[in-house]
């Protein structure tokens, strides 16, 4: 098992592979960020067919922008995390005309303890970055995830929620301070 | 709770793109935003700092590995010629709308915390590479003159060069080669300049000189369309 350094060092190399048109490269890409991607895009549209589609429209374009990365500035896993949750995003939106019932779902979230993905914290992730997940209150945590996950704006949080835009606003800015607060002083 | 951002104030701002990567921002405040993302360098930095912070969530979720199929689709979609883009435009339209509208106001610029007021009857679409790195600013003038001014253009060298597309009933007629760097003004015929605020417009990577064959052989960097810009004062 590769130590998280490794796995970065290893997920560079084969986006450079990738962006010099090796095959090869590409596919030990696919094996090695494949089960976290569409883990990320189940989360996000909560389909296996939809989430498979935007698995194979992630890699495409993985295989054409592999140039664009840049170490420097982003770290692997991060940049194709970020790919994976556009496209499941604006798949999410482009079905929102025809799915007009998905508040309660969003409702049941927000109260609720019955999203299986809480409970299961997953490969060795540092604890204080885990820690800092919890500093945010229940509340708080939920509201964010709704917005990372389900891409909601703030007025879709308070309409979908039925709270007052200014109190969704200050709870994702506090939840936004928290985290920071935690990843950058460690309490 | 001011439910404006001073954005000259350093902890206002990383909030702001805190908000911007989680995606709460309205697509008014987004377009702001990303105006001000295509010109600051410590803004973006904020941005990229923001993405790595909110990865956390995705690292709380268990690793599922897709069905065998799912690569054998990739193989084979990566396999084949390139897609001719533009005939997909029509598909992407959704997806160029929830990106945003990375239209914006030109003339917002972000320099040293001070903001300048956009001219009146403009037009604006910035072109974002796959990371988001803006790559030009185009804006247009109220008489369809194009002032393309170059960001970080990722994609070009000396050997390749941007080209801006303007697609008319799907078929792609090219507006001109863009810089690599500076600004440039690009003159578009009268017929063209009357299409030119309700077409798509697209930017691919083509060889020095431009596309050989009058129509695109590189890969799509982005599209989207000339939006007008919204009034006047920046706020978040």
């Amino acid at each position: 098992m590769l130590d998280a350094t490794q796995r970065h060092q290893y997920l560079i190399e084969q986006l450079n592979g990738c962006a010099q048109g090796d095959r090869n490269a590409f596919e030990r890409l696919y094996r090695a960020s494949s089960a976290h991607l569409y883990a990320q895009l189940l989360r996000i549209v909560r389909d296996e067919g939809a989430a498979q589609d935007c698995l194979q429209h992630v890699f495409i374009r993985i295989w054409h922008a592999a140039d664009q990365y840049d170490a420097t500035r982003a770290k692997p896993m991060t940049w194709l995390s970020t790919l994976a949750r556009n496209i499941g995003i604006d798949w999410l939106r482009r079905q929102k005309p025809q799915d007009a019932t998905t508040d309660e779902p969003f409702l049941a979230t927000l109260q609720g303890t019955d999203d299986p993905e809480d409970d299961s914290i997953s490969h060795q992730q540092s604890a204080k970055l885990n820690d800092c997940l919890d500093t945010l209150s229940g509340n708080q945590r939920q509201l964010m995830e709704m917005a990372y996950f389900q891409g909601m704006t703030h007025s879709e949080l308070a309409s979908s929620l039925s709270q007052p835009l200014g109190s969704v606003k200050s709870w994702i800015r506090r939840g936004l301070e928290r985290l920071k607060t935690c990843l950058t002083n460690g309490i | 709770m001011p439910n404006q951002w001073d954005l000259s104030d350093p902890d206002d701002r990383h909030l702001a793109a805190g908000e911007y990567v989680l995606s709460v921002l309205d697509r008014d405040q987004k377009a702001r935003f990303e105006a001000l993302l295509a010109v600051s360098h410590d803004l973006r930095n904020d941005v990229e700092a923001w993405r790595e912070h909110l990865h956390l969530f995705n690292e709380r979720l268990d690793p599922k590995t897709p069905p065998k199929e799912v690569w054998q689709r990739i193989t084979a979609a990566t396999g084949a010629l390139p897609l001719r883009w533009w005939q997909r435009l029509g598909a992407w339209q959704a997806m160029a709308a929830s990106f945003g509208v990375m239209a914006v106001a030109l003339g917002l610029l972000w320099q040293q915390a001070e903001l300048t007021t956009p001219p009146e009857g403009e037009a604006v679409f910035v072109v974002q590479d796959e990371s988001r790195t803006p790559g030009w600013i185009i804006s247009a003038t109220e008489g369809g003159e194009l002032i393309v001014q170059a960001v970080q253009p990722t994609q070009v060298n000396s050997e390749q060069t941007g080209e801006l597309w303007l697609i008319a009933d799907g078929t792609p007629i090219s507006l001109g080669l863009l810089p690599e760097q500076g600004s440039l003004r690009l003159q578009p015929s009268a017929e063209l300049r009357a299409q030119l605020f309700n077409a798509d417009l697209a930017v691919s990577v083509e060889p020095q000189g431009g596309a050989p064959g009058g129509q695109p052989t590189g890969p799509i960097i982005d599209h989207g369309r000339l939006t007008p810009m919204a009034g006047s004062n920046f706020n978040l």
